[in-house]
Order: structure tokens, then C-alpha cells, then sequence
């Protein structure tokens, strides 16, 4: 087990390492890296034996608190994941340090990969939904990172956005999954999740858990309607797609379903739903794949569809099922590794990916010709290799599902045989072109021993499979079930119906290869979900841009027009709602008439303020309004109120008199949109508040502590004016505020005044 | 008494909300000022109007009739003297934006301004 | 213990060391020449706030001043983030090229006033002293808006705030008063009592006193339908008081409103669980406003070139997200909440340094004075602001994910559903922008017209102290959520 700490921590300790360990130039840390990341493969291979005999666990206290802890967990599952990491690991960054220029920032690329691949080894150790998420997001992160770095190309950073956006979204409904499935089950490690399974499935989050966790799973594979991101993100250095494509990020998907296979599976939505989506995939991407021209997308199709392949698999939850998925997954990563290191060298080579543009390769590169048709071949599951075996596996399982899956099924095999023979025959066919063939040469040792690896791999896995990987399969698929598997018997040959349909599927897809039933375009067409994340994109960016205009429209007076109207509206929601009593009554005590004289005298004021014609009217209005408020306090019995009302009112007066003389005068201003609109809103606002008190008044629970006041007043404080005693006694904090606000608002205008532009000099 | 405050309430608001939704500086400046003067009444007249007297003790425990509720005219100084030191904040902020923005005119002032 | 205002002094020395050090820079400035030790002396006074609140930990937890204003672990913990609040934005301030010349006695002086505001916005008890307090900070924030003499904007937008901040107070100052008119009292733990009985009372009048109320409250936190200030305020502001209100004086603004709302407005139950007083069923509003807040918020920073406003927007999205912590009524959401507000300083002010940063060398604050940061000699600010950004959006290994999972974890456990599903479209659209600045300082290439950045020690050291922070608490999170846990206390007699 604790290989496999170190296998994990390696890359990371790595990427830290990496600055000071390489030269200045960073010419040597593409073999620093590969360094590490070897001694990382061999750490996983070391500790291979004893974990398939016997899974286990480490933890390490992390927030204890919480019950969280640091935890990695290694059984077959993730063995087979931690191969393909580090061993197609192995193979990219050689090729990649053998395949970088020196113009390239070498040290910053292996930097990311490093981290990208200590990511993914996070993923399939961790034994803790949380601790998963982690490294889940860490992965989608350096892969944004990785994807952008040819950053010169427009496309490149788009497509590295884009996958950004896609598969971190995506994890953040998965987090919302995990963090259902822990209230449930009250704890985020896997293994007490694995104990509760019943009493997930019975629970009635169940459905909508399975549903976001199925949504981060389907957007980190690229799986229909999602699979647009993956052909976006083949702009990055092809290393880097290598990796992606074959062993990493697209497969965190895969493990996740499996891994939550034995879960999730009992929940009713889970298996039809992924299987439709897989096969749909599968058969939709091995379509597009047919369609392109440039090698790069097409290979990067033919990723979609593989992984729809398996993703259908591991939905299945059966032994077989999963065992055909698990050794589906090791051909793919061998395969498809190869290949794209191969376009890379193409690329390289030739200037171009263009199928329509390459010159034929058997004759300019016949040594990387051959390690192509052997990668292809595994890739359409024709014999020797091992992608015949796991198609028959596959195959065998479609023929069980209902008549549509297996016809679209079929198809998508058909199809699958098609795109493959373009790379294999296509490629080596095309017209000779003598101009080009003076420039292009066959490819360097250095470059295509790596792919050439690789395509062994697969047909190793063609020729000895059980010997090869038997054990790693079956404790694998034990693992993705959750219960016991058979022994696997992987055989080539046998004689069985799904050999008939695998001999029709190969003729099928040779006569559509044959005939050119699928036109293939010039300029690759634009993808519908592409057309509709974009679609979306500038939609929600217009929408919000138009929506944000509209209101945030920086004139004070819509702002607070906004305000009040939010605030009407809800008090007549509420007055509709709930009611108000419209019966309350109209005070205690009738008004006497010569009250109502008093009160004329600040509604005039009022209403001066407003018509007053001069700034000075308006000023002197607003004295009065101030003043007789004075008087009303004096007539209910508030001296003190009515005292500081006079004298704060007449400095006031004295400061607004002082101040306008610096303000221009009233002038005809042009009109605005709406203006009956805020007469309207001013009345509302006066009636409904006023109406709002008349009707708040009168109800009161509990007693007014005034009377502790009028109890105490003389006795502990020695003063008769209760609100002079209130006010320097009981709330003494209350008037030290009052006299700092003061203070800092003095401060403040001495501060703006002192603070005021200086006049530009002519 | 308490008709007539209502009334005062109503009007002194709505003038003041009508001046504060216009786009002449000093205009809104004195429609804040109303406003703030409605909302000290409101204060006064949500505390309970009383027919009570002045709260201040005469003797020992002799406080006449009924006095009012001293606490809300404590609420309602701190209302009017905040009001007081906002308005002379406000006061100097509209001067010092007339002098460098060069516009009492609020429909100007839309945040688009960019600085020289 | 309930001590009377000259006892209470003793346990004041936080805010005795601000008012005292206000006092004398404004003296100093008179005195002294050299203008920079003002700044200084303004940061160690923030430190010593800072360690005197930590002292206080263990002191007796009461009411101080007449039961105008709580001792308790809830204030300590807001006490002590507030001065580091202030400490920051005084350290801003002095590597801040805009601050030059301007008055450096006044500023220091208004800055740490409000800080002296926000201890007490924290710690209140009452709505009076509530009130108080919120206009004091007030006051202070209009005049450090538009403190740049030459910034025509700054002068606009410190006028608008103004204006905008009067009305909102005013229907604060009314809301208490209602209240006050139907639980005879301003206490906070009295009003709980009062109305915890059900009575007439608790009808639709107090729910409009209450919505009147979060007028106030909402200003200061920026929940809309009160956040149209804060983008105009924000960009003309200079960049360390932007900073300031979007950390600090937000912060205060919570404080105070989980005060209200926790205390005066719900009783706690057995188990963390919390329950509204009857017929006030106030979470559903606020859930509206969180949904609301941080859809606006996000949608609006979509689109926006302006660095500075665009964090402004964030800063209302992310005041949606806090308040998701407010609504469940737990002290599990409560928790989340002081975390989340913890993180938030941590990559918002982060944020803000590294913006000060190419503000300093480029005189830009837009997208494209971040073009290709990493490429022309600002590979340190591009990685921090990096970290920030990523934090920001929520995304893991960082702080603002393990505060985002908390917020999320108490949400779903009270099977808020609509509220978990927006808030999680939210976080895919903010990570589309908070994205694109990354794209911009790594994937696009700077042009031949870029200067050169230049990192002075002052602020990078600054911002790499936060984005180490923002790492570890994003690793190692256990002494924060512990210390929000132990903050968890509100004194109520």
C-alpha cells in the first residue's frame, strides 16, 4: 500500500522539484519528469501483487472534526486506472521530452503535466468522495492550463475555456450528488458508502444523487450532448492529447461509474439511461469521426465513441459487462495512446494533418505506416490485436439489450471498422505527391519507439490476455460490481453468433470505406452541441448584458424608483395576502380644530418646497417645514425634542443658505421618459407608509420599559427631565455615538472642503 | 391629534420622495431634508401619540398626569442629529461635485464619466 | 455580567486603541512632516485592535455599556477580522500609487474611524446602537469614496452612495421604530422574548418592519434590491478603500444582521437548530434575496471589461452565496457563513492587491491591462491572482471551495433545493469570468505596448501571504472551522 502513497505523491513532489532540478534552459526536464513519472509506474508495479490479493486502505487524520480524513484505497479498479496513468504516462512525457522544441517553455509544460498526472492518480486512490472532488477539479484545472498551452492559437484558448466551463461544471453537480449522498448516508468515505447501498437506493434523494453524479461523469467522458468540449480541446500539444485521450481526464469519468456502479446501479434511473447515452455516443462519434479530415479530430471522434462504448459497459453492473469494459479501457488507452503520438509525428513531419493533403505514408514513412495499421486494426477489433477481443466482449453483451440499442449498437460498429480502415488503408493509399516527397521523411527513432511500445501492449493483449492482465481484469470488474466475477476466459478464438456479427460488422465497415458512403466534408462542420454551446453562450452573455443595462442605468433617480417600487409591492402583495385590517381606529382622541390649523403650516411648507420657483424659496420652505415640526413637538408633549429641533434646524438653514450660493441656479432641465411615473410613485410612497402607521399603532405586547425609567430616574440618577436622564445616563454609549457622529461628519466636511479640486492653471 | 399628524406624514413624504426622484442636485438635497423630517414624525407618531404631558418628575415620585413614552423622542433626538450631520455631509458633497463635475444636473451624473 | 459604561471600558481596549490612535494621527498630522509614519502608525494601531481582540477571547462574555453592546465569541471572532480588515487596507493603502499626495492625515483618520464603526456594528445589542454604528461607518465610507481629489468619478459616485445610503437608512430608522412600537423595546434579547410569545403582534406589521430594517442591513451587504450602488461606488473609489468596504465594512454588515436576525427574530433550538418566532417567516424572504442577489450579481460581471467593477459585481454574487448560509436557520449555516466570510477575505482582498499591483504599473484597470501578465515579467501576481480567481469560483484545492462545500452541505440538509441548484448554475457562470482573467494572464500573449510589470515587495508580499493562505485553508481548514465553531456564542443574558 504504501507503494502506492509514493506512486501518488511522486508527480507532485515532482512538480515542485522540477524548477530547481532542471537547467536554465529547461532543456533536461523533460527526463526529469519522465524520471518521475517512471518511478511512479514501477511504484504501482510493485505494489500490484499485493493489493490484487488483498485491496486495502491508509488514512491519515485530515479534519478530524468533521470526520474527514485524507484517505487513499487501492483494489483492481484503481490499479487499472493507476497502469494506464503511469504507464502511457511513461511513454508521453518520453515523447514529449524527445518531441518539444527548445522554443517551447519545456519546464512550465512538464510543470502542468506532472500535476495533471498526479491529479488523476489522486482520483482513482481516493478513498473519499470529497478527497475525489479535489482531484477531480485539479484535473480539469491543469487540463485548462495544458490545453491553452499553445496559447498564440485563437482556437486553443477557446477550447481550453470551453473545457473548462463543461467538465468543472459538470463537477460542481457532481458535489452537489456527493454531498446528497453524504447527508444520507452520513459519512464521505467510500467504503461506508459501498455498506449503505440499500438505504441510498431507498431513499428519496436517490434519484436526483444519481442524476448529478451521472451529469459529472457524462461531462468529464464527453458523452452525448456533452462531447463537444473534446474535439475543441485537441488543439493542445499533441502529447498532451495523447495523454488526455488515452489515460487520463476523459477517463475520470469512467472510473467514477464504475466505482459508483455498485451504488448507483440501484437506483432504477441509473443503468437504461447510461446505456442509451453510451451506445448513442458510440455510434453518433464513430459517424462524426467518419467525417473529418483532419487526423487530430478524427482520432478525437473516435475517442467519444470508444468511451460511449464503454461507459455503456460499466453501466451494466454484470460481471461480463464489466469485464468487458475494464479490458476495453487497457486496449484504448494502448491504442489510442499510439495513435495519437503517431499524428503527432505525422504533424511533425509533414507539416499538416490533412488527410486530403498527406502524401502516402507507406511509402515516405513505412515504419510508422506499420505501428499505424497495427494500432487501427485494435482499434476496429480485427484479430491479431486486442481490440478484437474486448469488440467481441462487447459485442456478446449488446446482443442481450433490446433490438433498437443493438441495432444502433451494430451500426456504430460498422462505423467504428469504417473510420479505422481511413487511418489504416486511407492513409496509405492516397496519391503521390513527388513535390512533397522530397520533404517528407520517415519518422526519427526517438519519436516512434514510444507508439511502437505501445501497439505491442495491444497486441500482447490480443495474444496472451489472461496471462497479461487476467488477474488486474477480474479483481477490476469485482471491484466495479461490487461482488465476485469469474475467472475471465479471453480467448481469440472461438466460435460463438457474436463472431458472425463481428465478421458482418467488418465487412459492412470495409464496404463503407470501400464505397465512400460517408462524403466527407473539406472544412469539418461545425457540431450541433458545439452550435448550441455557442448558441447558449453569446445568448446568456447578450441577455445579461442587455439585462444588467436596463437597470443599471447609474441615474440615482431609477435606482431609487426601483427601490421604493420593490418596496410598495411587496407591502400590497402582503396587504392582498394577508390583509389588513382597514377597520382600526383613528386615534384615541378626536383633533381639535385649531390642530388642524397648526398641521396646515408644514403641509404647506411642503408643498412650497416643491413649487418654490428659486432656490431660495425652496431653501426657506424647508426652514419652515423644520420649524413646525418644532411646534408639533411641542404640542405632544416633547419639549426637549421640540428644543433640539429649533436649534438644529437653524443651522440647517444657515448651512443650506451658505451652500447655494456655490450651486447654480434652478434651470429649465429637458424632460425625462416617465416623469407622471414618479408623481406616481411619491404619492404611493407618502399614502401607503402613511397608512402602514396608522395601521402599525396599537399594537404592542408587552409593557414600554418606560416605566423602569420613571421608576429610576431620580433615584439613580438624580434627574427629574427623563429624557436628558435617558440620554447622558442610561445610554450614555447611545450620545457618545451621537456626538462622534457629529464629530466625524465635521470631519468629514473639513476633510471635503479642504480635499476640493484644485483649479487647473491656464 | 392624530389626524392632522397623519396628514402632515403623508404630504411632507410624499414632496420629499417627489424631490428626491428629480435630477437637480440641490433639489434632492432638499427633498432628503424633508424626507428626514416626515420620518422623525413618523418615529414621534409610532411611539404613541399621547395627551400626556412632558416626562419630567416634579417631585420624588410625582411625574402629573400621565407623561408620554420617553423612549422614542431618545430615538427621535439621535434621528433628528444624524439627520443633521448627514445633511451637512451631503450639503458639502453636492458642492464639491458641482465644483468637479461642473453639473447640478443628475441625468449627467450616470457613471460614465471618465476621468481627465 | 451586564456592566455600566465605565466598566465596560475595560473590555474595550480594541476600540480604545482605534480611537485613541484616530485621535493622534489627526494630531500628528498637524505636527509632522513626514506623512508616511501616519500610515504606519494607522497599521499598528489595526495590529494592536487585532491582538486585543484575540486577548479578549477568554474573557467573561456579558453585556457592556447598559446592554448597549454584546461581549461575546461571536463578536470577538468579527472584532478580530475586522481589524485585519483594516490592517489591510491600511497596508493597501501605502503601497498605493493613486493614495500619493493625498492627504494622508485625514485619510488614516477617516479609515480607522470606521473601523472603530464596524467593531461596534459587530457587537451591538440594540437597534439604537445598531443604527448608530451604521451610520457612523457610513459616513466615514461616503467621504474615503470619494477621497481623490483629481477623480471626478470618485466625487459622483461618494454622492450617490450618500444620497442612496440616506434613503435606505431612513427606512431602517422607521423599520425600528414599528418595531419598537409593537415590543416596547429596543434590546435585541428583550424584542426576542416579547415577541416570542404569539400575539397580535407578529402579524404582517412586524414583517414590513422587518423588511424595513433589512433595508439598512441589505445597503451595507450589497442584496439587491440595494446593491445599485456598489458597482459605481466601487470603481470610484480608490482601489484600497473598494477593498475596504468590499471586505470590512460588508462584513460588519453581516455581523450585524445575524445579530438581528439570530437573536431578536429566531430562538435556538436542541441540536443547532434554529426557529423563526411565529408568523414571521422571514428565511423565505432572504431565500428570494440570495437567489436573486447572486444571479444578478454573476450575470452582470459576465460581460464586464472593467477588472475593478467586475469585482465589485462578484462582490454582490458572493453576498448572495453568504446569505444561503444565512437562511437555514442552523449552526451548521451560520458556521458556513463565518468561514465562507473568513475565505472571502482571504481571495477578495488578494484579488484587490494584485489589481492595485498593475493599477500601480499600468495606470489600468481593465481586462487588457492583464494581458499576458505571466509573460512580461509579472509570472508571481499572474500565479496569485490565479489562485485567487479559482478561489473565487469555488473550485477546489482552494479555500473558496471548502467554504462554497459548507455553504452547499447545510443547504442541501435542509433540502433547499431550488436555492442549491441555482446557487450551483451560479458557480458555472462565475467561473466562465473569473476563467477568462485567467485565460488573459496566461493564454493571450502581451503586444509589444504592454509595459513591462514591475512587482514591488510591498504588494507582492502581500498577496503571496494571502494566496498561501487561500492554499493551506483551502488544504487544511481545521483551526478556521474551529475557531468559527468556538464563535458560535451570542450573549442573551
Amino acid at each position: 500500500m504504501w507503494g502506492l502513497v509514493v506512486a501518488s505523491l511522486l508527480p507532485f513532489v515532482g512538480a515542485a522539484l522540477l524548477p530547481f532540478l532542471s537547467k536554465s534552459r529547461g532543456d533536461n526536464c523533460g527526463w526529469i519528469a519522465s524520471g518521475f513519472i517512471v518511478a511512479s509506474f514501477a511504484a504501482v508495479a510493485i505494489s500490484t501483487p499485493a493489493v490484487l490479493h488483498q485491496p486495502g486502505a491508509i488514512a491519515f487524520e485530515w479534519v478530524p472534526s468533521l470526520g474527514l480524513q485524507f484517505s487513499i484505497a487501492a483494489d483492481g479498479l484503481s490499479l487499472a486506472f493507476a497502469f494506464l496513468i503511469t504507464g502511457v504516462g511513461s511513454i508521453v512525457f518520453t515523447f514529449a521530452a524527445a518531441y518539444l522544441g527548445p522554443e517551447e517553455n519545456r519546464r512550465r509544460f512538464f510543470c502542468y503535466l506532472l500535476i495533471f498526472a498526479g491529479a488523476m492518480l489522486g482520483v482513482v486512490f481516493a478513498a473519499n468522495l470529497i478527497s475525489m472532488f479535489v482531484f477531480w477539479e485539479l484535473t480539469s484545472v491543469s487540463s485548462f492550463l495544458l490545453i491553452g498551452f499553445w496559447h498564440e492559437r485563437d482556437a486553443s484558448r477557446g477550447g481550453a475555456l470551453k473545457a473548462l466551463v463543461i467538465t468543472a461544471g459538470g463537477g460542481l453537480a457532481m458535489l452537489v450528488g456527493f454531498i446528497l449522498i453524504g447527508s444520507i448516508v452520513g459519512s464521505y468515505e467510500i467504503a461506508d458508502i459501498m455498506a449503505a447501498r440499500e438505504q441510498i437506493a431507498a431513499h428519496r434523494w436517490a434519484t436526483a444523487a444519481a442524476m448529478l453524479i451521472m451529469l459529472g461523469a457524462i461531462t468529464k467522458s464527453a458523452q452525448f450532448p456533452f462531447h463537444s468540449w473534446l474535439p475543441s480541446a485537441m488543439e493542445a500539444p499533441t502529447p498532451v492529447s495523447a495523454y488526455l485521450h488515452a489515460a487520463t481526464m476523459v477517463k475520470a469519468g469512467l472510473y467514477l461509474v464504475a466505482r459508483m456502479g455498485p451504488v448507483l446501479s440501484l437506483i432504477p434511473i441509473w443503468t437504461p439511461t447510461l446505456t442509451v447515452l453510451g451506445i448513442v455516443t458510440m455510434t453518433w462519434g464513430s459517424f462524426l469521426a467518419l467525417r473529418q479530415t483532419d487526423l487530430k479530430a478524427l482520432l478525437a471522434f473516435s475517442t467519444i465513441s470508444q468511451l460511449g462504448l464503454i461507459m455503456a459497459m460499466f453501466a451494466q453492473n454484470t460481471a461480463s459487462a464489466a469485464t468487458a469494459g475494464v479490458f476495453h479501457m487497457l486496449n484504448h488507452g494502448l491504442f489510442k495512446g499510439a495513435l495519437f503520438l503517431m499524428v503527432g509525428v505525422i504533424e511533425h513531419e509533414a507539416h499538416t494533418r490533412d488527410l486530403t493533403k498527406l502524401a502516402s505514408l507507406r511509402s515516405n514513412m513505412p515504419r510508422l505506416f506499420a505501428v499505424l495499421v497495427l494500432a487501427s486494426l485494435s482499434m476496429a477489433g480485427i484479430p491479431p490485436m486486442g481490440g478484437f477481443i474486448s469488440k467481441e466482449l462487447f459485442l456478446e453483451e449488446v446482443l442481450q439489450m433490446p433490438w433498437p440499442l443493438t441495432v444502433i449498437a451494430v451500426l456504430g460498429a460498422c462505423l467504428t471498422v469504417g473510420y479505422c480502415l481511413v487511418l489504416a488503408i486511407g492513409l496509405g493509399l492516397t496519391h503521390q505527391d513527388e513535390a512533397e516527397r522530397k520533404h517528407a521523411h520517415d519518422a526519427p527513432t526517438a519519436l516512434l519507439w514510444g507508439p511502437a511500445v505501445l501497439v505491442f501492449g495491444a497486441l500482447l493483449l490480443g495474444l496472451v490476455p489472461t496471462f497479461l492482465a487476467g488477474g488486474l481484469i477480474e479483481s477490476a470488474a469485482a471491484a466495479a460490481i461490487g461482488g465476485h466475477v469469474p475467472h475471465p476466459h479471453l480467448t481469440m478464438f472461438h466460435l460463438s453468433p457474436t463472431l458472425i456479427v463481428s465478421v458482418a460488422a467488418i465487412s459492412a465497415g470495409a464496404a463503407v470505406f470501400r464505397f465512400g458512403w460517408m462524403r466527407r466534408t473539406p472544412d469539418a462542420p461545425k457540431l450541433v452541441a458545439d452550435r448550441v454551446y455557442e448558441a447558449w453562450l453569446t445568448g446568456l452573455e447578450h441577455n445579461a448584458q442587455r439585462l444588467t443595462a436596463s437597470y443599471m442605468s447609474g441615474l440615482l433617480w431609477r435606482y431609487v424608483t426601483i427601490i421604493v417600487c420593490v418596496g410598495i409591492i411587496s407591502m400590497s402583495a402582503l396587504a392582498v395576502f394577508v390583509g389588513f385590517d382597514a377597520s382600526a381606529p383613528w386615534g384615541a382622541r378626536p383633533a381639535q380644530t385649531f390642530e388642524y390649523v397648526v398641521a396646515l403650516i408644514p403641509i404647506a411648507a411642503a408643498i412650497g418646497a416643491v413649487v418654490a420657483p428659486t432656490r431660495l424659496a425652496a431653501i426657506l420652505a424647508l426652514g419652515a417645514s423644520g420649524f413646525s415640526l418644532a411646534l408639533l413637538f411641542s404640542l405632544v408633549g416633547a419639549p426637549d425634542l421640540a428644543l433640539t429641533q429649533i436649534m438644529v434646524e437653524t443651522v440647517s438653514v444657515a448651512l443650506f443658505l451658505s451652500a447655494f450660493v456655490h450651486l447654480p441656479a434652478y434651470r429649465k432641465l429637458k424632460p425625462r421618459k416617465f416623469q407622471p411615473l414618479y408623481a406616481a410613485v411619491s404619492i404611493a410612497f407618502g399614502v401607503g407608509v402613511t397608512a402602514l402607521l396608522h395601521h402599525a399603532r396599537g399594537q404592542r405586547v408587552g409593557g414600554t420599559i418606560a416605566d423602569y425609567f420613571v421608576e429610576n430616574s431620580v433615584e439613580k440618577a438624580g434627574g427629574h427631565n427623563i429624557v436628558n436622564v435617558i440620554l447622558v445616563d442610561f445610554r450614555g454609549l447611545d450620545t457618545l455615538g451621537e456626538i462622534s457622529v457629529l464629530g466625524i461628519a465635521a470631519l468629514t466636511c473639513y476633510a471635503l472642503i479642504k480635499l476640493r479640486p484644485e483649479r487647473k492653471r491656464p | 391629534m392624530d389626524v392632522p399628524i397623519l396628514l402632515v406624514i403623508a404630504v411632507t413624504l410624499t414632496c420629499g420622495m417627489y424631490m428626491v426622484l428629480e435630477r437637480t442636485l440641490l433639489r434632492v438635497v432638499i427633498g432628503l431634508g424633508l424626507m428626514s423630517n416626515g420620518v422623525n414624525l413618523m418615529l414621534l407618531a409610532s411611539g404613541g401619540l399621547g395627551a400626556g404631558t412632558a416626562p419630567i418628575l416634579h417631585g420624588q415620585r410625582d411625574y402629573g398626569a400621565s407623561p408620554v413614552d420617553p423612549l422614542p423622542q431618545a430615538l427621535i433626538l439621535t434621528a433628528i442629529v444624524i439627520g443633521f450631520g448627514v445633511t451637512a455631509l451631503l450639503l458639502t458633497l453636492a458642492y464639491r461635485t458641482y465644483q468637479s463635475v461642473g453639473s447640478d444636473d443628475l441625468g449627467e451624473l450616470d457613471g460614465k464619466l471618465t476621468d481627465e | 455580567m451586564n456592566l455600566s459604561s465605565v466598566e465596560s471600558l475595560a473590555y474595550s481596549l480594541p476600540e480604545l486603541i482605534l480611537v485613541f490612535a484616530t485621535v493622534g494621527i489627526l494630531m500628528l498630522d498637524l505636527l509632522i512632516t513626514r506623512k508616511r509614519i501616519l500610515g504606519e502608525l494607522a497599521l499598528c494601531a489595526c495590529g494592536g485592535a487585532a491582538l486585543a481582540s484575540a486577548l479578549l477571547a477568554g474573557a467573561e462574555q456579558g453585556y457592556l455599556f447598559n446592554q448597549m453592546v454584546a461581549l461575546d465569541g461571536f463578536a470577538i471572532f468579527f472584532k478580530l477580522f475586522l481589524s485585519l480588515s483594516a490592517f489591510a487596507a491600511v497596508y493597501m493603502s501605502l503601497g498605493s500609487r493613486e493614495l500619493d499626495n493625498e492627504h494622508p492625515g485625514e485619510y488614516y483618520t477617516l479609515l480607522l474611524a470606521a473601523a472603530t464603526g464596524t467593531f461596534y456594528m459587530a457587537s451591538a445589542t440594540n437597534l439604537l446602537m445598531a443604527y448608530l454604528a451604521l451610520e457612523f461607518v457610513s459616513l466615514t465610507s461616503y467621504v474615503l469614496t470619494g477621497f481623490i481629489r483629481a477623480s471626478r468619478r470618485g466625487s459622483e459616485a461618494a454622492l450617490k452612495y450618500l444620497i442612496y445610503g440616506g434613503v435606505a437608512s431612513g427606512a431602517m430608522v422607521y423599520g425600528m421604530s414599528l418595531i419598537f412600537g409593537l415590543a416596547g423595546s429596543l434590546d435585541y434579547a428583550t424584542i426576542g422574548e416579547r415577541l416570542l410569545v404569539p400575539s397580535e403582534a407578529n402579524g404582517p406589521i412586524l414583517f414590513i418592519a422587518v423588511l424595513l430594517v433589512l433595508a439598512g442591513f441589505g445597503y451595507k451587504i450589497s442584496m439587491v434590491p440595494f446593491h445599485m450602488w456598489s458597482p459605481d461606488v466601487y470603481q470610484g473609489a480608490p482601489l484600497p478603500v473598494t477593498a475596504y468596504l468590499s471586505v470590512g465594512s460588508k462584513a460588519a454588515g453581516f455581523a450585524m444582521m445575524i445579530r438581528f436576525f439570530y437573536v431578536a427574530l429566531s430562538h435556538a433550538g436542541a441540536g443547532g437548530v434554529w426557529a423563526t418566532i411565529e408568523g414571521l417567516e422571514w428565511p423565505n424572504l432572504i431565500v428570494l434575496g440570495s437567489i436573486i442577489t447572486m444571479t444578478l450579481g454573476n450575470l452582470a460581471a459576465l460581460r464586464q471589461d472593467n477588472v475593478k467593477r467586475l469585482l465589485a459585481y462578484s462582490s454582490i454574487a458572493h453576498a448572495g452565496y453568504i446569505l444561503m448560509g444565512f437562511v437555514v436557520l442552523s449552526d451548521a449555516g451560520l458556521r458556513a457563513m463565518l468561514f465562507y466570510i473568513a475565505t472571502y477575505y482571504l481571495m477578495n482582498l488578494g484579488a484587490f492587491t494584485v489589481l492595485m499591483m498593475v493599477l500601480n504599473n499600468s495606470d489600468r484597470e481593465d481586462m487588457e491591462a492583464f494581458r499576458g501578465l505571466a509573460w512580461r515579467g509579472g509570472a508571481l501576481p499572474a500565479a496569485a491572482m490565479a489562485v485567487f480567481m479559482f478561489s473565487l469560483a469555488g473550485v477546489p484545492p482552494f479555500a473558496g471551495f471548502i467554504g462554497k462545500f459548507y455553504l452547499f452541505a447545510a443547504v442541501i440538509d435542509k433540502e433547499m433545493w431550488m436555492l442549491a441548484i441555482v446557487a450551483a448554475l451560479n458557480s458555472v457562470v462565475s467561473l466562465y469570468y473569473y476563467a477568462r482573467i485567467v485565460r488573459t494572464m496566461y493564454l493571450d500573449q502581451p503586444l509589444k505596448s504592454d509595459p513591462v510589470m514591475t512587482t514591488d515587495w510591498h504588494s507582492g508580499a502581500f498577496a503571496g501571504v494571502l494566496a498561501v493562505g487561500t492554499i493551506v485553508f483551502g488544504v487544511y481548514w481545521r483551526p478556521l472551522i474551529d475557531l468559527a465553531d468556538k464563535s458560535l456564542v451570542f450573549f442573551r443574558g
